[in-house]
């Protein structure tokens, strides 16, 4: 066996160089994809967990609040000393902050250094020795890890500019952390301080992120849990810091599921690829496989070399695609960091480490099976060829052959979409993302196999048109269509798999654009907005202190400011939704009533001005199971909160929903004074420009903000969107490669093995024009099958994106838009590159010696 | 020795049905060197492929030595071929991208012989053929009556019961063609295998121990050209099937023409 993999198997691989490139190639851009992304997704998760634990110090346990981005008071680390068992609790503020001049962030740490314990605990060591706590009782101060101040060429004495809400601060470098110490040794950059001068920074009343509990030595942490608990209450939550990196991990979570099915995607066009070229391969190779036959190789052998060589091009083809793999995971890092940013308003610094052996190993194992798959239906048909027919090339029985297998097709491709509808119902009574994937994984699968039959049936269906349009060599072609449906099938397929692909991948793009836009636009459409000019990685900027209020409003022309405050990490339940508090400028019928799904505007919108009620968004109500007029329990810095539902509304600020209600309420009962966004809304008697000038004049003092004319809004949205979806776009480009290579290999290989047959016409007197005229006829037909197919398997796709996947995915509820121009340039490709394909090797074909191609052999 | 018993195969269905055989009884001596032509269309190539394994029979039974070839399954056809019948065609299915030694070795290599024992017996082929000094040679790189040779090394290598040759010279010129038929014959002597060879060459047909005619599927004649008591003793006393049998072979060979 292995001597015939050797001596035959080897040889034809290295013969065909560029179909072993290609077969190699479907499975490494496959491979490459599926351990890329696996790489990046065990990063993403434990860079949250790491970066937790480590700014934990010896803290075992913490208190936060309910959420992240929302805060608890910090008078609770001090009723909380007196816990038993509990050595020390710490207020914590552990926030990212921009520093002012560049586009890099200082993680803050704050803690309350007065405290005796908060040295030991977080292992601050000041480099040459000092207090830290007469250091920075200086509310100026601040201590930089030794390599933080390395690679920011800071030393003792020197300023770090960084910008909170309250605008830029200075903050003098007082001392270095020693590199041993363990905030210093997670090698992030931190700006460490005293709680208080935090506080002032970021605008926060009495508020901190978290209160870091260190139990004593001999203490349970468990029995220390569930006291703490008792007295904390609602007010907050006891956790452990590796469960916070969890809560973390788990947010993001079906995100990366929806990117790993999107590399299943991949992998998938891989396998296909690698079907096509073993099927181009056996047809080329029938000669040498009936010889084999002939001298006494059995079938299984037959078998099992094919099995052998796609073994062999598995293994090597997958352990380049994990080496590529690891090269994408680096290339593709910050592209899935702006998705993440964009989508869930975190910065995941998200730098892919090296391939390691188990990610390897699997994506070993999985692309090396994904080839064998491939090839076993190609690499039977090639060991069931009778010796004789192989041999002689006679078509005995073949057609009866084909139409039988094309009502199997057609009975599989309907079993797969009979899946696919099950799938759905089940995902959307389950809230299943794996049953999504399945869904759209077994939809791909089925248009593929659905594209035999469709062949068949076209090539019946177009006959007369074909003979009437191009006479003798219409025939000719429908004549060839009918008798190799399948090989025709596979070239359908592999231009309608690139052409769903693409539209699946722009159409979702465009419903998330395109809805999103709408809503900013005609929502948040004040003529101008004033906002931070840093933002977490994500479109949401930076809090600021709604003291500038007041500066902004007296602005000459201007009609009235409303204010916007998103809390993107608010914890309802388990899930990381939004809390948008609003001004009661948005709640007027007249603006707010057309996004209302469910509820009366006029009843609802005064009671949620008072603060009376809360509005959910419409994937809040259904991701969370909150219906209108239920009651919704909150957690606040000011204890529960417990107000009705009075409406479900449209809403694009969070993937997982949002709570709306009023700014007063926010303000209040969250403590928190700060804004996202100003919407300055103008009277229309001044010019648009001057009117900008005056606004950027009111706020010069504050150099970390900015202030976008409406368009600029929309825009900065788009671009935010456009980075969101790079990831899935360089995805998309590397399959269509792969498959256009696909496209012209069917093609090429197709006309190629049919040299034999055009010599035999043109013996019998067809010129090469008519020979090449029916090629070009056949390959005509072809590519509009493809093309119908690939717009009816997209569309279909991409509708089941929008409508179902992605809401279980990821939570958005979009309206589908179709992407007729990303649909149009793609057929407008696949048909031009199919045309090439075709042309090239037609011409070639019939234009050789007859004499030589009918002696070839 | 083979023996086909009343052989019946027809191809097709309907309007489209074509008698390949209809009832050839045969047999064929171990070491006879048994030449078949007939009119194309006759039944020739069917008679072969049934004997390979490659065709099944409607009807009536194949044996090679003891072994009913009808009975046998799909798999112990195949491992006859690559052990017992060797298989020559008109166009040669060689291997293009094997050398001549790769390509007389290949049925070797099936059965794990080791590496030395395949060598000397390829050599010993490749020999026997005369194309030894081109073992390293590929098909593309030979003319057409070489090739022809590595194919029937190929056929030889494995020591086989019996030849089964298909139009060997049809796809050469006549020089070549008289060169491969000479070396079927001169195999045919030193061995003494038993070989089965169509053709359609009146001047090869007078060089082999019989010949035999089919036409529409039949027999229709049946010509010993060399003494019967030089081939095999198993056949001794029973009665020559043809009119011509016992003549010799230059008069046969002009009664043929
Ligand atoms: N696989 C087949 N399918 C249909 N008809 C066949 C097949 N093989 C042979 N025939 C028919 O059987 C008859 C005998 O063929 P063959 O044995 O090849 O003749 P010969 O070799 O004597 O020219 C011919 O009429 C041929 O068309
Ligand atoms: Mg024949």
């Amino acid at each position: 066996m292995l001597r015939l993999f050797s001596l035959v198997s080897l040889r034809e691989l290295r013969l065909k160089p560029g179909r072993t490139a290609l077969m190699l190639g479907g499975i490494v851009v496959g491979v490459s994809m599926v351990s890329a992304i696996e790489l990046l997704n065990r990063e993403v998760v434990e860079q949250f967990r790491d970066s937790m634990e480590n700014a934990s110090g010896r803290a075992e346990l913490q208190l936060v609040a309910p959420g992240t981005d929302s805060r608890l008071p910090d008078e609770l680390a001090y009723d909380l000393a007196n816990v038993s068992g509990v050595k020390t609790a710490l207020p914590v503020i552990d926030a990212s902050v921009p520093m002012a001049d560049s586009a890099s962030r200082l993680r803050l740490f704050a803690t309350d250094f007065t405290n005796p314990r908060a040295e030991e605990t977080y292992g601050v060591t000041i480099v040459g020795g000092g207090d830290p706590l007469e250091i920075l009782a200086d509310p100026g101060a601040a201590l930089l890890p030794e390599q933080t101040a390395r690679r920011l060429s800071l030393a003792v004495g020197d300023t770090v500019t960084v910008s909170g809400a309250i605008g830029r601060q200075q903050f003098r470098v007082a001392a270095l952390l020693a590199g041993d110490g363990l905030l210093a040794a997670t090698g992030e950059d931190f700006l460490v301080m005293d709680i208080m001068a935090a506080q002032r920074l970021l605008a926060l009343d009495r508020l901190v992120d978290r209160v870091d509990i260190v139990p004593f030595e001999d203490a349970s942490v468990a029995d220390i849990k569930a006291l703490l608990g008792e007295a904390v209450g609602h007010k907050a939550q006891v956790v452990t810091p590796y469960g916070r990196g969890n809560y973390f991990a788990n947010a993001v979570s079906s995100f990366q599921v929806m990117v790993f099915s999107l590399s299943l995607l991949a992998l998938l066009t891989g396998m296909f690829i690698v079907y096509s070229a073993v099927s181009a391969s056996v047809v080329s190779r029938q000669r040498a496989i009936g010889t084999l036959r002939a001298v006494g190789v059995l079938r299984r052998e037959i078998m099992l070399m094919f099995a052998a060589e796609s073994v062999a091009c598995g293994v090597v083809a997958s352990t380049i695609g994990c080496l590529v793999g690891a090269l994408l995971a680096r290339l593709l890092s910050s592209q899935l960091s702006g998705a993440m940013g964009v989508i869930f308003q975190v910065r995941a610094e998200i730098t892919a480490s090296g391939l390691d052996a188990g990610v390897a190993l699997k994506a070993i194992g999985l692309g090396t099976l994904c080839s064998l798959v491939a090839a076993l239906l190609p690499a039977w048909k090639a060991a069931s060829l009778h010796p004789l027919e192989a041999l002689d090339d006679r078509p005995s029985g073949r057609e009866a052959l084909e139409g039988s297998q094309s009502r199997y097709f057609s009975l599989a491709a309907a079993v797969l979409v009979a899946l696919v509808v099950a799938c759905i119902i089940a995902e959307v009574k389950f809230r299943s993302i794996m049953l999504g994937n399945i869904a759209s994984t077994a939809w791909f699968l089925a248009f593929i196999l659905a594209s035999v039959p469709a062949v068949s049936w076209l090539a019946l269906r177009l006959r007369p048109a074909l003979v009437h349009t191009f006479g003798l060599a219409g025939r000719m072609a429908s004549e060839s269509l009918a008798r190799s449906s399948r090989r025709s099938a596979v070239a359908v397929a592999a231009l309608a798999l690139s052409l769903a692909t693409t539209i699946t991948f722009a159409g979702l793009f465009l419903s998330f654009e395109r809805s999103i836009v709408g809503y900013v636009g005609t929502f948040m459409d004040g003529d101008f907005s004033v906002s931070s000019r840093h933002t977490r990685g994500g479109w949401l900027e930076e809090p600021i202190d709604s003291a500038i209020l007041p500066r902004v409003e007296t602005v000459p022309g201007v009609d009235r400011v409303e204010t916007l405050r998103l809390v993107s990490g608010y914890q309802y339940g388990a899930a990381r939704v939004g809390l948008l508090a609003l001004s009661d400028g948005f709640f007027t019928v007249d603006h707010y009533g057309p996004w209302f799904v469910e509820g009366t505007a006029s009843d609802a919108l005064p009671a949620v001005r008072k603060g009376a009620a809360v509005l959910v968004s419409e994937n809040f109500s259904r991701l969370h199971g909150v219906e209108l007029g239920q009651q919704l329990l909150m957690n606040t810095a000011e204890g529960e909160l417990d107000l009705p539902v009075v409406g479900i509304v449209v809403d694009y600020t969070s993937d997982q929903g949002a709570i709306v209600l009023a700014s007063r309420l926010y303000a209040a009962q969250w403590r928190d004074p700060t804004v996202n966004r100003l919407h300055v809304y103008t009277s229309s008697s001044r010019e648009p420009a001057a009117m900008r000038a005056a606004l950027v004049h009111a706020v010069s003092d504050r150099e970390d903000l900015k202030v976008l004319s409406l368009s600029s809004l929309l825009e900065y949205h788009s671009s935010h969107v456009r980075r969101a979806f790079a990831l899935a776009g360089s995805l998309e480009l590397l399959m269509l490669i792969v498959t256009f290579a696909g496209i012209v290999d069917v093609l090429a290989s197709s006309v190629n093995d049919r040299r034999r047959e055009f010599a035999l016409l043109s013996v019998v007197g067809a010129d090469s024009r008519l020979l090449t005229r029916s090629v070009m006829a056949e390959s005509a037909v072809l590519i509009s099958a493809g093309i119908c197919l690939g717009i009816f398997g997209g569309a279909v796709s991409a509708w089941m994106w929008v409508e179902f996947h992605w809401t279980w995915l990821l939570g958005w509820i979009l309206e589908l838009h179709f992407p007729w121009q990303a649909t149009a340039r793609a057929a407008l490709l696949a048909a031009v590159v199919a045309t090439l394909a075709t042309w090239g090797p037609a011409r070639t074909a019939t234009r050789v010696d007859t004499m030589e191609a009918l002696r070839s052999d | 020795m083979i023996r086909f018993k009343n052989v019946h195969k027809t191809f097709g269905a309907g309007d489209n049905q074509v008698c390949a055989a209809q009832g050839i009884d045969l047999e064929i001596p171990v070491g006879q060197l048994c030449g078949i032509m007939g009119p194309s269309g006759s039944g020739k190539s069917t008679l072969l492929h049934i004997a390979a394994g490659l065709v099944d029979a409607d009807q009536g039974s194949v044996s090679i030595g003891a072994r009913d070839v009808s009975r046998m399954t799909a798999e112990e056809l195949t491992l006859m071929r690559r052990r017992e019948v060797g298989v020559v065609f008109q166009f040669f299915n060689l291997l293009p991208y094997l050398d001549a030694r790769e390509n007389v070795e290949l049925p070797l290599l099936l059965d794990a012989i080791n590496t030395d024992e395949r060598r000397n017996r390829a050599t010993k082929a490749l020999e026997m053929v005369g194309l030894l000094h081109r073992a390293t040679h590929r098909p593309p790189q030979m003319s057409g009556g070489e090739m022809q040779r590595v194919a029937i090394a190929r056929a030889l290598v494995i020591s086989p019961r019996l030849v089964l040759a298909d139009e060997p010279t049809g796809n050469l010129d006549s020089a070549a063609g008289r060169q491969i038929i000479s070396l079927l014959r001169d195999i045919n002597d030193s061995t003494g295998v038993t070989m089965l060879v169509v053709t359609h060459d009146p001047v090869w047909a007078a060089n082999c121990d019989r010949v035999v005619r089919l036409v529409d599927g039949l027999v229709s004649e049946d010509t010993y050209l060399k003494p019967r008591d030089s081939v095999d003793s198993e056949t001794n006393g029973r009665p020559a099937v043809a009119e011509t049998g016992g003549k010799n072979g230059r008069k046969a060979a002009t009664a043929l023409q």
